[in-house]
Formats: structure tokens, sequence, C-alpha cells
């Protein structure tokens, strides 16, 4: 039986004692890299007329935060319960595993809901483009992001619970393996061969087609989405047995020489 | 119904060969070999040993982060590999070489592990409130456990073990790291719960003053095995000078079988 109090305590465990931090962080990333992106898009757009190329550009970006910023906060989650040699006192108390990912989990949520709202106030502000306007597009393309981000942060996390610190760079850098294969900024049609195959099976790719579409054609593809939330719930699924897994197997060294 | 009862526990462990290790060797040693033992309501049961004796392994198999190579642990009657969670609830645990999160305060942490325990909000802040004075934590109580010294770090982790009125407390080098008023105080604390409550302890110690003025029992391991089980009286009588020392029987409670009297 999941007991909720103790999912809340989890979800308030790590989001209130670093939600300033939280929040600063987005802000700054989100703010930098959409005025480095919004301007080389304008130049290009200029030089090279391609229709909805800033839009795009700054879509995919503040999307693909979803993505990033869910997965390092998940991993992150177990790394910090590793550094500061907490891990033994969580599951030696009443808590549940299930309870534990739950929480986690649910905190992908105010992450996904911070990159959105500054995401879209920021490129309206600089660059007069209004995420808002792909109206229930966006809720559902980031949803589906962040059930992407939940599956690649419990990948890293299958790893963390294992190899402990030593794997303490993997946290920062797994995610970003995948924003070349998932299409962010370009259709997988223009892609070699190679990439075209890994792109076709990964659910952030059919996200930035839907996106693709919708500003070519101001309709979304059910298709596409569908595609990628059978996908992500297939990948999430897996992501967390192996967890589980993983988890199950450090305990026969004990969570302590985590 | 006794609170705690371990049954042939054994814990191999296989030699951790890296990912690039070049070794095959998959020989497996053990750490815990075939212990059998029961715990009383209201006891405190000490457990000594040398280094590498195997009282952090039992202690950390007994706690739920380390699965046994084979045996049972069974909690109120109940097996613990199957209702981790639902026994936990009567188990709390403190250890000198676990901190807390680091990047919460003293107060953050504790009515964290207070909704671990599902204690009622009003029942815990009042507890935590008598617990933070007993302790002279009141005034750092919004800190960052990250700033705590070691002295302190440990005992918040012991505060946090008597917070939930558990029924089993299992403490492993309680009194490490900490003043002579603070490890007095711990030892008062103890005594009162058992006293008041009926709380039984298991207590892993170096400290022969620890063993000594607390333990009802002492059980010695020496390489995973139970090398001696013996009486507070035996261990008194033990430490005497000849010349006072009392004639008494050494109660060897070795083995006994506990699942037949549960």
């Amino acid at each position: 039986m999941i007991n909720l109090n103790r999912i809340w305590a989890v979800f308030l465990r790590y989001v209130v004692p670093s939600f300033g931090n939280r929040i600063a962080t987005i802000l700054y990333w989100l703010t930098l890299n959409i005025i480095i992106w919004g301007s080389t898009s304008a130049w290009i757009q200029k030089q090279a007329s391609v229709p909805n190329l800033m839009n795009m550009i700054i879509s995919g970006f503040v999307l693909w935060q979803i993505v990033f910023r869910v997965n390092l906060e998940t991993a992150k989650s177990l790394f910090e319960e590793i550094t500061s040699q907490n891990l033994v006192n969580i599951f030696a108390s009443p808590l549940k595993l299930s309870e534990w990912i739950l929480g986690v989990m649910s905190v992908g949520l105010v992450d996904t809901f911070f990159v959105l709202l500054f995401g879209t106030g920021i490129s309206w502000y600089f660059y007069d483009i209004s995420l808002f306007d792909m109206g229930i597009n966006l809720l559902f393309s980031a949803l589906l992001l962040m059930m992407s981000g939940w599956f690649i942060g419990f990948l890293i996390c299958s790893i963390l619970i294992l190899k402990g610190k030593k794997a303490q760079d993997l946290v920062y850098s797994l995610g970003y393996v995948f924003a070349p294969f998932s299409c962010i900024y370009y259709p997988l049609s223009s892609q070699y061969d190679w990439i075209k195959a890994i792109s076709s099976v990964l659910p952030m790719t059919y996200v930035f087609e839907n996106i693709r579409y919708f500003l070519d054609t101001g309709n979304y593809s059910i298709m596409l989405l569908l595609k990628s939330l059978g996908l992500n719930i297939l990948y999430l699924a897996l992501s967390i047995i192996i967890f589980v897994l993983m988890f199950r197997s450090s305990k026969n060294n004990s969570l302590a020489s985590v | 119904m006794y609170p705690l009862v371990i049954k042939n526990l054994t814990k191999y462990f296989r030699p951790n060969r890296g990912w690039f290790s070049s070794s095959k060797s998959n020989a497996e040693f053990p750490v815990i070999n075939n212990i059998s033992f029961s715990l009383k309501v209201g006891e405190i049961v000490a457990l000594m040993g040398s280094n590498g004796a195997g009282k952090s392994t039992l202690m950390h198999m007994l706690i739920g982060i380390l699965t046994p190579s084979s045996g049972s642990i069974n909690y109120f009657g109940k097996d613990f590999s199957r209702y981790r969670s639902a026994l936990s609830q009567d188990i709390s645990f403190a250890s000198s070489y676990f901190k807390l999160a680091g990047s919460l305060t003293i107060i953050q942490n504790l009515q964290f592990f207070a909704q671990m325990y599902s204690m009622p909000k009003q029942v815990s802040n009042k507890k935590i409130d008598d617990l933070m004075l007993s302790f002279n934590l009141s005034d750092h109580k919004h800190k960052k456990v990250s700033d705590l010294s070691a002295g302190q770090s440990n005992k918040l982790s012991i505060l946090k073990a008597f917070l939930p009125n558990s029924k089993i407390v299992l403490l492993d080098e309680p009194t490490a790291f900490l003043d002579q008023q603070t490890v007095a105080s711990v030892r008062t604390l103890i005594k009162e719960q058992r006293d008041k409550m009926g709380t039984t302890f298991f207590i892993a110690s170096h400290s022969q003053e620890d063993i000594s003025e607390l333990g009802d029992r002492v059980i010695t391991l020496e390489q995973g095995s139970i090398k001696e089980f013996r009486t507070r009286d035996y261990l008194e009588n033990k430490s005497c000078p000849p010349t006072q020392k009392k004639t008494i029987k050494l109660d060897l409670l070795d083995n006994e079988d506990p699942v037949d009297k549960s």
C-alpha cells in the first residue's frame, strides 16, 4: 500500500531546500541560451529566409530543457543522498522504494512548470514568440518530454545506485547523449541513415517532429504524439524496472557501500 | 512474542571486481556465519567485537539495507524480508557512520523522518522540541546538517532514532564523537525509554562503558560467528578484582531455539 504522506514528504524534501537555487538556475540558462539561439536564428533567417526558423529553434530549445532539467533533477535526487551519506537513513525508514520513485517523479512536474513558464516569458519578451500559440499541443509536448526526462533520469539512477560516487559524471552528462538523436532542431528526414535509425526509436524525436508539423501547418499530429507516448511508456517502465533491479542488486553489497 | 528473532543468518560477500578488473575470482567469503539469537521485550542487548568481526554487517541486515545470503530475520513474528516497510514503523536506527541530508536543516531532517514514520504533526513537533532541548540542539535547529560538527551530527542521528516511539531501537556506535555530558544523556535516554515504554535496544559498540552500563546481555562476535553470549552479571564479575569476585554461574545463552518460543 502506497503512503501518500511519505510521497509528499519526499517531494518536499527535494523541492523546498533548493527551491530558490532551482528557479535561479532554470532562469539563468534559459535566458542566456534563448538570447544566443534567438539572435543566431534571427540572423540565419534573414540570410536564408527559412520560414519559422526562429520559432522552431526557440521552441525546440525551451522544450528540450524539460527533458534535460527533469533527468538532471531525478538523478541529482539520488546523488545527493549518496554524497551526504543519507541513503541508509532513508531506506532504513518505512519509506518504500516505490514511494521514493513517485516522490522524485513528482519533482519533475515542478521543473516542467518553471521551464515552460520562464521559457515562454523570455521568448515572448525578447523575440515576440509566444509558445502558448501551440495551445494544447504545448501541454502534450511538455508532458511527453517530462516522461522522457524521467526515463533518462532513472537510467542514470540505475548506474548511480550500483557504482555510487564513481558514476557522478554521468549525472550531468548522460542526458546530453540523447540530444543529437532527438531531432530537436532538424527534421528526422534530413538525417543520415544511422542517426535516423537511433532517432526513430526515441520518443523525443516525435514530439519535436510534431512541433515542426504544427509550425508548418497549424495542426498537430495525433499519430506523432501517440508514437511518442507509446515509446515513453515502454522506456519509463523499463528504466524503473532496471532501477529496481539495480537497487536490489546494490542491497546484496549493502546500500552503505554505495 | 519476541520482538526480534534471527535464525541461521549468513552473509557471504563476493569480492568487488569492478568494471575493468582482470580478476576472474568469484569466490565468496562469509562475513556473518550462521548466527541465531533473539531479543526479549524491554531488554538492552549489546553487540561487541573487534573491527571486521561483522557487527556493522549484522546491523545493516537488521535494518534492511543489506540482503542476507541465507537465514531469516523476524520482527514480532513476521518475516522482515516480506514486510520491511510495515515492520520498520516499529524499528528505528541510528549510526555514527551515516549523516542525515546535508542540504536540509536539523528541523527539516527531523520533520522529514517524522513523516516517514507517519507521526501526527503536533506530536512530532512537541517531541522534536523536547529532544532538541535535552541534546542542546535547540539553538542550532535551523543550521544545515552540512555545517554541523561530527558530534552534533551524531547527536542528530540519535535524536532521529528516538523521534518515533519505536518498539526496537538499533544503535551502531551511538556514543562515538560525543562529549561525556552527551554520552551520559544518551545512556539516560536509553534507560528511560526502556523503563517507561519497554523499548528493546540492540547496540553495537566498542565502548566498554556503554556495554557495562547498558547491556543486559552481551553478544560477542568474532569472524562473523557468535563467540560469547553473556549476561551482564557475568561481565561485571569478570571485571572485578579477584578478591571481590562472586561465584556466579555463567549464563551462556547460546543459540536457544527462539522460533519455538515465539
